[in-house]
């Protein structure tokens, strides 16, 4: 995919959801959707320039995109992901030790590395461990080396 | 303004300790290539939450100021700015390093900046009370022409992408109605949604997705791999450095000047002003080897940015009306840590002077831990990124779920991650949707205000002199970008259709 292929998806995107949002607005008393309509159909009127001028510059084809990198743009969405399924798995701290010495070295495959990733992911932990624990401790809900499931 | 109470509050151990930490980390952030400091106060913002207002507010503004003079550092030492602020900083500063004065480039910056921070204090606090008293006499339809003139500003600043920097803020704005109606207090926009229901789209959750997760996700889609840089050998020469910028008190207070004007304007920012201020000297002394390691060429932009910095918090803490996305952060920092804009604020107790103080002393911190240490935070421009990256989401994420204590948070912060990659991807402006997500509030509120004065005087508030002006204004900013753009664009196309 090329950067305008992203663009014309991202206007797609808009639109779509512009149409959702919109959609609601008669689900709502008047005045609760003044401003969403002073600001919403705007919005969709600059989503369809935006669209038409992109698809236009698409069929002139007057000028060469640089294409994404969509492997590894897919690897940086499923490392978010994937710390979220290990916050909820292994509960705060472990996730974060685990994720921060496992993530770098799958992105550089330097395994003499390990340990300073390591080090890197207890020292962040403790760090926010010490953070939290400073105030109310609510970002701990389950301890600081709470393990989850075992 | 009770100052000496303030002083009292600032010089405790624990908001010295902020202020020397929240400086050194701003510092570290700085150096990172394209992290500055809207960057860094997204990341720690949250993590302050627990934290008591003036060592919170105190660690916060530090960092704000610091982060600019860390890119300074990196950009005089091996040519990498660390934010577009820093851009100019590199035209002088590397041939200097270059010359082995990089000691004398980043001493001269560090005072120059510490000038330029402080006078703009000065001018904050002196010159924002006044405008608090025209605050006061502002109407609902005033308040409201105001929000959308201070986001067409920002969005026409968007160079070749108008339309898209418009359509950015009113998304921006959209994003702020989902949640709770801010006049009848009946919930819209939930899709039935307990998370939605219950927190609706939050600033805080938006600025850590677009700022933090957009750019960790935009380091791992472009992977690049850290190159051996060659840094600067430092000499020991600060002293040098130091005498030059006291020796060059014009230029430097002239820059500082140039940089307050601009941090006035809403839209212009750092990025500008540092640009603005090295044209300005240059074009003052035409012919003093500009480009070739000219100590002025290095002190010029850095006293400006610093001053911008500063002097952007002057709508956003008089009229609560942010003119970037930087003083949006601060804006939202001083509101969470339970401070307000406008006219109470500038009447305010202790807290508020010992944040004005915190903000004049971490210009002095952060220039002495610069100088010091130059050599270590220059090191931040080499870290990986990917080891920056992960930690980036990691902080990004425990950031996003400390606002709330809710997963919803995270699902958020990691959609609008999504968002903000496109935008960096892109090159688009991230302002005008941090803009439009925080002036929405305002802005309906007032919007609705307006409306109901209408139906009981029976005459339109949006007919009177002022939002007439602001209504031109921001048509006009808006339609002469866009015009030049659509005018290259036909030009483009006819181009391509002649064989």
């Amino acid at each position: 995919m090329t950067t305008r292929g992203l663009r014309i998806l991202w206007n797609v995107a808009i639109l779509a959801g512009m149409g959702v949002y919109i959609a609601r607005f008669g689900k709502y008393p008047l005045q609760t959707t003044l401003f969403p309509r002073l600001v919403g159909y705007p919005v969709l009127a600059l989503a369809l320039l935006s669209l038409g001028r992109e698809v236009i510059a698409l069929i002139s084809r007057h000028s060469a995109e640089p294409r994404l990198n969509l492997p590894q743009l897919a690897l940086a969405v499923a490392f978010g992901l994937a710390y979220l399924a290990l916050w909820q798995l292994l509960g705060f701290a472990l996730d974060t030790i685990w994720f921060l010495t496992v993530t770098p070295w799958i992105l550089s495959r330097q395994t003499r590395q390990l340990p300073v990733y390591f080090g890197v992911g207890v020292a962040t932990a403790a760090l926010f461990s010490f953070l939290f624990h400073l105030g109310s401790g609510a970002i701990l809900p389950r301890g600081i080396f709470n393990v989850g499931w075992i | 303004m009770p100052w000496m109470a303030g002083l009292a509050l600032i010089v405790q151990p624990v908001n010295l300790f902020a202020m020397v930490f929240g400086s050194a980390v701003g510092l570290f952030i700085g150096t990172l290539p394209g992290l500055g400091p809207a960057f860094a106060l997204t990341l720690f913002l949250p993590l302050t939450f627990p934290l008591p207002t003036v060592p919170a507010l105190t660690f916060l503004v530090s960092m704000y100021t610091a982060a600019v003079y860390g890119g300074a550092i990196s950009a005089i030492l091996i040519n990498v700015p660390g934010h577009p602020g820093n851009i100019a900083t590199t035209f002088d500063g590397f041939p200097m390093a270059r010359q082995g004065r990089a000691g004398e480039a980043i001493a001269a910056v560090g005072v120059a900046g510490a000038v330029g921070g402080i006078l703009s204090v000065i001018v904050l606090t002196v010159v924002a009370p006044l405008v608090v008293d025209i605050a006061v006499k502002i109407s609902p339809a005033d308040y409201f022409m105001l929000a959308v003139f201070g986001l067409s500003m920002v969005s026409a600043t968007a160079g070749r992408h108008v339309i898209e920097g418009l359509l950015l803020g009113g998304l921006g704005f959209l994003f702020s109605t989902v949640g709770e109606d801010p006049i009848t207090g009946s919930y819209r926009f939930t899709y039935g949604s307990q998370y939605l229901l219950s927190n609706g789209i939050s600033f805080s959750v938006v600025v850590v997705g677009l700022f933090a997760l957009g750019s960790a996700f935009l380091m791992l889609e472009e992977r690049h791999l850290p190159k051996p840089m060659e840094t600067a050998r430092i000499r020991h020469d600060f002293w040098v450095g130091v005498r030059q910028a006291l020796t060059h008190p014009v230029e430097v207070l002239r820059s500082s000047v140039v940089g307050v004007i601009m941090g006035v304007v809403p839209g212009l920012g750092i990025a500008i002003s540092n640009i603005a201020a090295y044209l300005v000297e240059s074009r003052w002394r035409p012919n003093a080897g500009w480009g070739e390691g000219n100590v002025v060429g290095v002190m010029a932009p850095e006293a400006a940015d610093n001053a911008t910095l500063i002097a952007e918090l002057i709508p956003a803490f008089t009229l609560g009306i942010p003119g970037a996305a930087t003083s949006a952060l601060m804006l939202d920092a001083i509101t969470v840590h339970g401070l307000q804009p406008g006219p109470s604020f500038f009447s305010g107790g202790a807290e508020v002077t010992a944040f004005f103080l915190a903000m004049g002393l971490s210009q002095i911190v952060f220039a002495i831990l610069g100088i010091l240490f130059a050599r270590f935070f220059a090191k931040g421009a080499e870290v990986p990124t990917t080891v920056l990256a992960p930690i980036i989401i990691v902080m990004g994420c425990v950031g996003a779920y400390a606002i709330h204590g809710a997963i919803g948070d995270i699902v958020l912060a990691l959609i609008f991650g999504g968002v903000g990659y496109i935008i960096l991807k892109m090159r688009w402006p991230l302002a005008p949707m941090v803009l439009g997500t925080i002036l929405g509030p305002l802005a309906e509120d007032n919007y609705r205000r307006a409306l109901l004065i209408a139906q009981t005087t029976h005459q339109s508030p949006f007919l009177s002199p002022l939002p007439i002006a602001l209504g031109i204004l921001s048509i006009a900013v808006f339609v002469f970008p866009l015009i030049g753009q659509v005018r290259d664009w036909r030009a483009r196309l006819r181009e391509t259709a002649t064989p």
